[in-house]
């Protein structure tokens, strides 16, 4: 039987680059996957933004140490705002000028930011 | 008379509904009427359990050798094993059924049962007994059985090849061939014998009084090699077995050919008790 | 300008025992607005990989949802496999792609009753789920559960089916094929279901690429878009799988989807059982996971992301999972917009949510 491997196609990009990157991806037709936080350690987040082409899952893989604020996709992507609001509720990353902001209150959780690490 | 007027006008409408398009599930409905129900008068007609149904966990008491390696698969920690008391418990409530416990028994005293538990209006837990062991330093370690009494040891038989190391559940062995050197981590050891059961060698035993190649570099018991493996390709089967057990990777099966690397293989035998058409034997080099 | 009144919908609803509430904006008798909430249950499982060794994580992920429960069994210990380089044997993928689609009936058969129950057809609703009844026999059969199965692992299949049960497995469902085929023309045919359904709630293709919908919903609307084409996981390109694809972009069109997938899923079935080649069902994994995987499966509710980051230990790092209705619910709040109140059941059903899944 032949296999077919996912591809795994992972690159990074900088906080000053996400928006135009996000932006190419929208204008060639590019559909958003998922948005995830990674806590790498205690001073680093990665977020992952992955989208999809013709069933190809490309990632773009952003770092940013922790307290850093990033740009909201919600512009080009207005569906992310299910994905930014989670991880600005989970991880405690605070997204600017997102055209949907739950101000916190996307997820009714007992303690703010659970999985900010505790220092 | 009215009946039969009654019953004719009732089929009409049905008809005639049914062509404007409504009334679809009429003769679904009318069908059902006369089957069986769907349902089972469930206390009076029982549930039949098929034979893979995961019901519940049961204990073989007496085999238990309290190992604990059930309570450290248990993705719900619903087991706890106390090995000095003798104790085994589980929370039925916390318990998922997902049989971790019983593939990883060593001693395969654990069993998915395909009955559920009697449903009750408190969180059951059961406690079964099983035989008690002493704290490891205590010395009067009376209930223990002879053939776990002591740590592990092994004796200068040993070939290093490393398959102990593959079969401890709890990773308290390890073994460099190089250096020729064995060693048993005792507080790691949940003396399951999995690695005794697998030795290709029996040089592995509980309490045994070779002081084993564990401390020194035993120069005296170096494994002289006497013999490989061979195969008989009569038999073979090319299925592979034997190179997934080769603990020094010297077996190499593609399509219908067998191949051994003479210089890597170090008699260990594993191969020839995987075999599962004994095709393999072992020749004096 | 009419004046405007906001309801509230859910988080208990009678059509729904799910736990999203939308406040509804409305003009007269339409909703102009709609603003969901959800994370009234958020379980945190993602977390617990930090002190469940990857073995225990593929329970715990598998725990995510009732209906797609093999799916995410599947996806975790794919994206684990991914991770640690292993490639599992070619039985258990045609187990694994066989299970799959079984459990694609049993969902659709349940989301197609729920929809019945949700423009008030109750009668509809039980017999689907009676038919349902048997498939979910053939689980309990086939791999000791009727709903949380257990039997994928990180390396294959934990126990093998023989071929005589799978050959029975098949048997049994073309024999079920009328029984479905009688309750599926009701949603076709029927007057009063199609009162309810066509032209409710239209998601043009356009709109339904721009929300990145997924699954059955975007289908629906016309957008090819099947994980089961890439190949990447199953054997779908060895059973010459074809998607379904309806062009009306309505609830009909989606629940026709989701019907003839029904039907499908018999056939793949059946080809697979034809098909499937003898050996072992698993093959033994390292004892720690390093590197990260990133793969997509088409569940029955559409396609759902798994992400495993190893950390060089049995523990992994990160565990991601996006499910299919975390992504339609732009969607769902798109359909909203226009539509009567009266509709609003049926349009939050229509995108076969499972909040729990969402919450993971």
């Amino acid at each position: 039987m032949e296999r077919i491997p996912a591809v795994q196609n992972f690159e990074s990009v900088e906080v000053s680059d996400l928006i135009s990157k996000v932006a190419d991806f929208k204008a060639e037709g590019y559909r958003l996957v998922q948005i995830c936080g990674v806590n790498l350690d205690d001073d680093t987040y990665e977020i992952l933004y992955s989208f999809d082409k013709d069933h190809v899952l490309t990632n773009l893989r952003l770092d940013i140490a922790i307290g850093t604020e990033v740009e909201s996709i919600t512009g080009i992507y207005w569906a992310a705002f299910v994905y930014e609001n989670e991880v600005h509720d989970l991880f405690g990353v605070k997204f600017n000028h997102s055209a949907l902001d739950y101000q916190g209150t996307f997820f009714k959780i007992s303690e703010e930011t659970p999985w900010k690490p505790k220092k | 008379m009215i009946l039969i007027v009654l019953v004719v006008a009732a089929l009409l409408c049905m008809i005639i509904t049914d062509r404007l398009g409504f009334f679809k599930f009429g003769r679904t409905i009318l069908g059902s009427i006369s089957k069986k129900t769907a349902c089972r008068m469930y206390p009076v007609v029982p549930r039949e359990w098929q034979e893979r149904t995961r019901g519940s966990v049961s204990i073989d008491g007496p085999n238990c050798i309290g190992c604990g390696i059930c309570a450290n698969v248990c993705p719900t920690n619903a087991i706890e094993v106390d090995k000095a008391e003798g104790k085994w418990t589980i929370h039925r409530m916390q318990c998922v059924q997902c049989s971790a416990c019983v593939d990883n028994c060593p001693k395969k005293c654990l069993t998915m049962e395909n009955q559920y538990t009697i449903p009750d209006v408190v969180k059951i837990v059961d406690t079964y007994d099983i035989p008690a062991k002493a704290a490891k330093k205590a010395s009067d370690g009376a209930a223990a059985p002879a053939e776990t009494d002591g740590d592990l040891t092994c004796a200068d038989t040993c070939i290093f090849c490393g398959l102990c190391v593959k079969a401890c559940p709890t990773d308290a062995i390890t073994v460099d061939r190089k250096e020729k050197l064995w060693k048993v981590d005792t507080e790691a050891c949940v003396k399951c014998g999995a690695c005794i059961d697998k030795c290709p060698k029996k040089s592995l035993s509980f309490g045994g009084t070779a002081p084993a190649a564990s401390t020194a570099p035993a120069a005296a018991a170096a494994p002289v090699k006497k013999s490989i493996a061979a195969v008989d390709e009569e038999k073979c089967i090319y299925c592979a077995a034997c190179e997934n057990e080769c603990p020094e990777d010297a077996i190499k099966v593609d399509g219908t050919e067998w191949k051994l690397d003479e210089e890597k293989c170090i008699g260990c035998e594993a191969c020839v008790s995987v075999c599962p058409t004994e095709a393999i034997s072992m020749k004096e080099v | 300008m009419a004046k405007r009144t906001i309801i509230p919908f859910g988080p208990q609803h009678p059509v729904l025992p799910e736990p999203i509430h939308l406040d509804l904006v409305l003009e007269d008798e339409t909703v102009v607005d709609a603003i969901p909430s959800i994370g009234y249950i958020h379980r945190g499982l993602e977390k617990l990989c930090e002190i469940k060794d990857f073995n225990q994580m593929v329970y715990v992920i598998e725990r995510i949802c009732g209906i797609c429960s093999f799916g995410h069994g599947w996806g975790a210990s794919a994206s684990i496999e991914g991770a640690m380089g292993v490639e599992i044997p070619e039985r258990a993928e045609y187990l694994r792609t066989i299970l799959h689609e079984l459990s694609r009936i049993h969902s659709h058969l349940l989301w197609l009753g729920l929809m019945a129950d949700a423009f008030g057809f109750e009668s509809l609703f039980n017999h689907c789920w009676r038919v349902r009844e048997t498939v979910l026999d053939l689980f309990e059969k086939n791999t000791g559960g009727r709903v949380i199965f257990s039997i994928c692992k990180a390396g294959g299949m934990r126990k093998d089916i023989s071929n005589e049960n799978l050959k029975e497995m098949a048997d049994t469902l073309n024999e079920l094929k009328a029984e479905i085929k009688e309750l599926t023309d009701v949603f076709i045919n029927d007057a009063s279901v199609q009162n309810r359904m066509t032209g409710v709630g239209v998601l043009t293709k356009e709109e339904a690429i721009e929300l990145c919908a997924v699954g059955p919903t975007v289908r629906g609307s016309g957008v090819v878009q099947d994980l089961r084409l890439t190949g990447n996981h199953g054997v779908y390109h060895e059973l010459g799988f074809e998607p379904v694809v309806e062009e009306a972009g309505d609830c009909m069109a989606r629940t026709k989807v989701r019907i003839r997938e029904v039907f499908q899923s018999i056939e793949l079935i059946g080809k697979a059982v034809a098909k499937i080649p003898d050996g072992p069902v698993d093959c033994k994994v390292p004892k720690t996971v390093d590197g990260e995987f990133a793969i997509r499966m088409e569940q029955p509710r559409g396609e759902a992301f798994y992400y495993a980051k190893g950390a060089g230990t049995k523990f992994l790092k990160r565990m991601r999972v996006r499910t299919p209705t975390n992504i339609n619910v732009p969607a769902l709040v798109k359909m909203l917009g226009g539509s009567d109140l009266a509709d609003v059941p049926v349009l939050v059903l229509t995108i076969d949510p499972c909040i729990s899944c969402t919450e993971r």
